[in-house]
């Protein structure tokens, strides 16, 4: 297997999970509504 | 102040008498997890002989582990539990006491049980001893920090699990400094640094422990 | 009332109003993480020269090193907020660090994944049990353990007080843990060299990744108080 192989897997799932963290906040974001109590 | 450690230790030791089985089914559970490692890995001498140390300690942290569950749970459902948290003695004095008659029941006799396991996977006679005081000095310290984890999940459902994944981190250090320095005595090597760091750390989780376990009983009672 | 100062520490302890603060705050993170992860990314992947004996697969660390150390970190400041939520009893407090483990456990998981396929093509193994990874590995035990506890327990009080006392015990035992399995690792030798023997450090490494660190720290930022926020709404 190349490096390069490596090299991309590692970075590609880095981002990958970040972006799917960024993912999941913003569908929970969502979910939670419009605040109620902000004064 | 030791009237009421000898008072719990005493009632303790009592409750674990009429209770044998639960205290002998932990014991059994060593004798049983340090027999499947042969039975996995194949019973090459040399083999056994090197992985003896680690099997025994972790077989020894299972154990610990699997007892825990009792160091609270009967006091909780008849309502004593309460009724310490709400005495006089301070609850640190109480929580140590009760750590102290559950390692003498649960974690004393693994020590007097090791040199028969350590039979069986051939383990130099000489190292014995080391073994013997590496579990001596150890077992405490899995106790004062199993039982903070048994105090933070009293009551909870999939406890026992849950329990396991809490505390099994925390005893790494004991697993790595019991288990290496029976290795360190089998290479021939001086295994007093790791035997002093383990008394450094029964002294210090006896120091610290009865305050995070009184902690953490009052978390999950109130 | 706004003169006292006792007061006004505890201003933004109230989730109301921390909540607007946190989002003006994400926000800024946000953007500061990207331009910080596009400077970082230049550097690492571009600017910084070929190594002479591992070639390309080096330029891992920029996210492996970086990751590791928001995963300690992110675990140090959730304990400091699990202190302080037990010591002031201050419910925003446990709610950040409820929000903190999410990012931290992440950051962990990074760093596993990194060091590993760093190993594969310079060491050989996918594993190797050194030091770091093998604490990293405990350290992932103990996030798990933390969002474990309070996921178990229904009483959110308890659920929130309990986590916090065993994210505080973690935190006390992670030196240990660290410098036990560093005392292992010398003695079981057997394995390679140390993953944290990063080439030589070139000042464009360096620079690589305190610039990767701090887009991570941002973006750390930005993440937790993004959902610190949900769980502002979720709960009040």
């Amino acid at each position: 297997m190349s490096h390069g192989f490596f090299l991309w897997g590692a970075y590609a799932v880095t981002f990958a999970v970040l972006a799917l963290e960024v993912w999941f906040l913003f569908r929970r974001s969502r979910r939670a509504g419009p605040s109620r109590q902000i004064k | 102040m030791l009237a009421v450690v000898r008072s719990v230790v005493e009632r303790d030791l009592l409750l674990a008498l009429r209770r044998r089985s639960d205290v002998g089914t932990a014991l059994l559970f060593f004798v049983i997890v340090a027999s499947l490692f042969p039975l996995g890995i194949g019973a090459e001498p040399n083999q056994l002989r090197a992985i003896a140390p680690g099997v025994i300690w972790v077989a020894a942290l299972l154990s610990s582990m699997l007892s825990l569950g009792r160091l609270f749970a009967a006091d909780y459902a008849d309502g004593t539990l309460e009724q310490m948290l709400l005495g006089a003695a301070p609850l640190g004095l109480v929580v140590m006491a009760k750590s102290l008659a559950h390692w003498l029941v649960s974690g004393l006799p693994l020590v007097a049980i090791a040199p028969l396991i350590a039979l069986q996977y051939d383990l130099a006679p000489a190292l014995y001893g080391v073994l013997a005081l590496s579990l001596l000095l150890g077992t405490p310290v899995l106790s004062l920090i199993g039982a903070i984890g048994a105090a933070l999940t009293l009551g909870l459902r999939g406890g026992g699990v849950l329990l396991a994944l809490l505390v099994l981190p925390l005893y790494v250090p004991v697993l790595i400094l019991g288990a290496g320095s029976v290795e360190m005595a089998g290479a021939g090597l001086q295994p007093d640094g790791q035997l002093l760091l383990l008394g450094a750390a029964l002294v210090l989780a006896a120091a610290f422990s009865p305050w995070a376990i009184a902690a953490a009983l009052r978390i999950s009672m109130e | 009332m706004n003169s006292n100062p006792t007061v006004r520490w505890f201003w933004f302890a109230s989730p109301q109003t921390f909540f607007p603060l946190a989002g003006t705050i994400a926000r800024w993170c946000a953007v500061g993480a990207a331009l910080l992860a596009l400077a970082g990314l230049y550097v690492g992947l571009v600017a910084a020269p070929t190594d002479a004996q591992q070639g390309e697969v080096y330029r891992i660390i920029f996210i492996h090193v970086p990751a590791a150390w928001m995963s300690m970190f992110i675990y140090l400041v959730m304990a400091g907020w699990a202190a302080i939520g037990l010591a002031f009893n201050t419910r925003l407090s446990f709610m950040m660090a409820q929000a903190l483990a999410p990012t931290g456990a992440l950051f962990t998981f990074i760093a596993l994944w990194t060091g590993s396929l760093w190993g594969r093509p310079t060491w050989g193994t996918y594993w190797v049990w050194d030091a770091r990874l093998t604490s990293e590995l405990i350290l992932l035990f103990l996030y798990l353990g933390f969002m474990a506890l309070h996921a178990a327990i229904d009483d959110p009080r308890r659920a929130d007080r309990a986590s916090a006392l065993l994210a505080i015990v973690g935190a006390v035992n992670v030196p240990i843990i660290y410098y036990s399995v560093q005392w292992w690792n010398t003695l079981h030798q057997g394995a390679s060299v140390s993953l944290t023997r990063a080439p030589s450090m070139a000042a464009t490494m360096l620079t690589g990744m305190l610039l990767m660190a701090l887009a991570f720290w941002a973006y750390s930022i930005a993440a937790v108080l993004v959902r610190v926020r949900c769980i502002i709404r979720e709960r009040e």
